[in-house]
């Protein structure tokens, strides 16, 4: 079988089509293989960034460092695998939405890795994804929230999130000076929405006469 | 493929022992066209051509085979024989012959003689992994399907060396590739059951390729034929473990469509797999509707029934008292019980379980009430095992999952939270995914009247109506439940 290739020699800017096909030889590469332990962080943290958590945590439960370190419960980390753990703590914070866990353990992992490494590179794309989904979420969830509510979202202390909420056009409630107020969302166009109740009454007479034959 | 070595060379002999003379017979007459049929000159014994030399062997274990040409003996391969005695392969290719065929001919124009080759070659031993892979997924990248068929207990047997060489290193991602290609080879539309199909599910699960499993069970299987050392249990083991990917993939309504065929199933007495089949219909019933049935599919026969309540009753208690709504007896129930949840590998199934049975505590709330404070909330919420988030952060990210429609309001810092309960609006994304379904259900129905179309025209149910149709009483009515056919009438059902 061909040797699994250093992760240093494959391109800066990976890609989650340059990773997946890489699987099959990376789980019949050595454990103890260090290029192995990074490959699988930069797996995870592309499919994060592709919106594919279930797949990262597949991933996670089938790699073979993970199988014989992590999941017999060790607590020592071995060089090797080092990165894995990092993965593996910055994918459970997203699973289990504890945002106040994964920004500083993200940042911790940019602090431990070259600034123009693969795993840098994704880590910053990673942080600017997480935070883009949660400004969607913050934005349709909430009619009003307090500032230090929505801070967590983006990892940042309340000033900068205000900040941050007010370049995107949210509003500094008029009662309270710590509440925020996401921009009203713009209405669907009259033309648009005949186009939908068109739609849905061809389809809902689809069904009545499915029904009936 | 080298140039000097096409299928036009390739000469094949047979030889034989008396006993096996109707088998080889009809292996030769199979096997020669299709080589003949391919050439447009064979030259015996010329330059650049290599002879094939296939024994035929003894099917008894026991035996130590039949003589071949140069008065060796072979024998059944002893690792195949085990799996299933009656498909022991009885084909031998001659060691010599074996390298020959893998090395200087293209598998996509004599698949038949390298599923031969490799069986020969690798049925009591894998030696060397990456040799053996490489070559199966050369066969199978470029299969014919319909070679490979002409020698089913060959292809059934390779396939379960696949697995077994990729299980002997517990390297099963390995085996993937092959399965998935032997089993989407199979059959044009990928709508027949082949001996890879379950394989090739149990495989990916072993290796948690959850993802890769659905490029098979995007496909509906609804042809089976024997022919191919396919049993019931097949069947049953295939729709069992798509049924285990979809749970993966939190595919539930899925999950239970599978299910439910294993639980149809017809047989005598019912299958362990049957009842493992109902215990997770059990527990995905209560997560996607909050209640559960125990009434069997109509097809299901009464000893299954029977058996299902004998063998399942702990799953029901629980159902029961998460129908009750009462967190008390629910967590009595979950404490007396879960030591059976572990035991039949369905604890993580059932803690998703009493997760729903929290999300459908407040999902309630929205029958009563347009707006609740988060404090309400919290005084219904119930976390039965006490280790989960707060009702907060499980409110939001229920909001999050879309397992709740709702806004979040807080007027000042001092003032509650409220919780804003939305209507349903339909979106296109909706509209799309219903339209989808009306195709497939356009398709559904197709296939659903060509097969009644098929059993009304065949031989057995033809038999059957002439044989009512002279007793006093016949038929209950006209076609007994099945469409007529289209324009013709009794007369015409006449043989």
């Amino acid at each position: 079988m061909s040797l699994f290739p250093a992760i240093d020699s494959l391109p800066q800017s990976l890609s989650l089509s340059d990773l997946e096909p890489l699987e099959s030889l990376a789980q019949s590469a050595p454990i103890n293989d260090a290029n192995v332990s990074r490959y699988y962080s930069l797996l995870i943290y592309s499919l994060i960034i592709n919106d594919d958590i279930e797949e990262a945590r597949f991933v996670l439960k089938r790699t073979p460092p993970a199988k014989r370190i992590i999941s017999a419960g060790a607590s020592e980390l071995t060089e090797t695998a080092s990165s894995l753990s990092t993965a593996r703590k910055i994918l459970t914070s997203l699973w289990t939405k504890n945002y106040l866990a994964f920004f500083p353990t993200i940042d911790a992992a940019l602090k431990s890795v070259p600034l123009e490494s693969q795993e840098a590179n994704l880590l910053r794309k990673l942080v600017d994804h997480v935070r883009e989904t949660n400004y969607k979420f913050v934005s349709h969830a909430f009619l009003s929230v307090s500032m230090s509510d929505v801070a967590v979202y983006f990892g940042l202390p309340d000033i900068d999130a205000r900040e941050f909420l007010v370049r995107k056009g949210w509003n500094i409630s008029d009662e309270d000076p710590l509440i925020m107020t996401p921009p009203t969302l713009a209405r669907e166009s009259p033309k648009a929405a005949a186009q939908q109740k068109a739609r849905l009454d061809s389809l809902t007479s689809l069904i009545t006469h499915m029904q009936r034959a | 493929m080298d140039p000097q070595f096409s299928l036009l060379t390739v000469l094949l002999s047979i030889d034989f022992d008396g006993a096996e003379e109707v088998v080889a017979d009809s292996l030769k007459d199979r096997v020669l066209p299709i080589l003949q049929a391919n050439a447009t000159a064979v030259k015996a014994g010329s330059e650049g051509s290599f002879n094939v030399n296939i024994t035929g062997v003894s099917g008894d274990s026991s035996s130590s085979g039949s003589s071949s040409k140069d008065g060796g003996k072979e024998s059944s391969p002893s690792a195949i024989r085990d799996v299933d005695k009656s498909l022991a392969p009885r084909y031998m290719i001659a060691k010599k012959d074996q390298d020959d065929i893998l090395t200087r001919t293209d598998p996509a124009q004599v698949s038949l003689l390298w599923v031969l080759a490799l069986t020969a070659k690798f049925s009591n031993q894998v030696a060397d992994v990456s040799e053996f892979f490489a070559l199966v997924n050369r066969l199978f990248d470029n299969i014919s399907g319909a070679q490979a068929k002409l020698v089913p207990e060959h292809y059934r047997a390779l396939l379960y060396i696949i697995a077994a060489a990729s299980d002997a290193i517990e390297m099963p991602i390995l085996s993937l590739r092959p399965l998935l290609s032997a089993a989407l080879s199979f059959s044009p539309l990928h709508d027949m059951l082949s001996p890879a199909h379950s394989l090739f599910l149990i495989q990916a699960l072993k290796a948690k390729q959850y993802k890769l499993a659905l490029q098979l069970l995007k496909y509906d299987v609804d042809k089976f034929d024997s022919a191919y050392g396919l049993t019931y249990h097949d069947h049953l083991r295939f729709h069992y473990y798509g049924a285990m990917v979809f749970i993966g993939m939190k595919q539930y309504q899925k999950a239970i469509e599978y299910l439910a065929i294993v639980l149809c199933a017809p047989g005598f007495p019912c299958s362990m797999v049957q009842i493992e089949a109902l215990k997770k219909t059990v527990l995905l019933q209560l997560i996607l509707y909050g209640k559960h049935t125990l009434k069997l599919p109509r097809m299901a026969n009464d000893f299954t029934s029977h058996s299902y309540r004998a063998f399942a009753r702990p799953y029901d208690h629980f159902a029961v008292a998460f129908e009750n709504g009462d967190p008390t007896i629910l967590k009595l129930v979950w404490n007396q019980i879960k030591g059976i949840f572990s035991a039949d590998g369905n604890y993580g199934l059932a803690l998703h379980a009493l997760t729903a049975f929290r999300k459908q505590r407040i999902q309630k709330l929205r029958k009563t009430f347009i707006t609740v404070t988060m404090e309400y909330i919290e005084s219904k919420d119930v976390d039965i095992l006490e280790n989960g988030p707060s009702t907060k952060e499980f409110v939001l990210a229920m909001i999050a999952d879309g397992d709740l429609r709702a806004k979040i309001s807080q007027k000042s810092s001092t003032s509650p939270i409220t919780v804003i309960f939305q209507d349903a609006s339909i979106t296109s994304s909706h509209l799309d995914e219903l339209e989808a379904k009306l195709n497939s259900v356009r398709q559904l129905n197709e296939k659903i009247a060509a097969a009644d179309r098929e059993v009304g025209q065949s031989r057995e149910f033809l038999n059957r109506k002439l044989e009512s149709a002279s007793t006093p009483g016949g038929f209950l009515g006209r076609g007994a439940g099945l469409e007529d056919l289209e324009g013709n009438d009794d007369s015409m059902m006449e043989l």
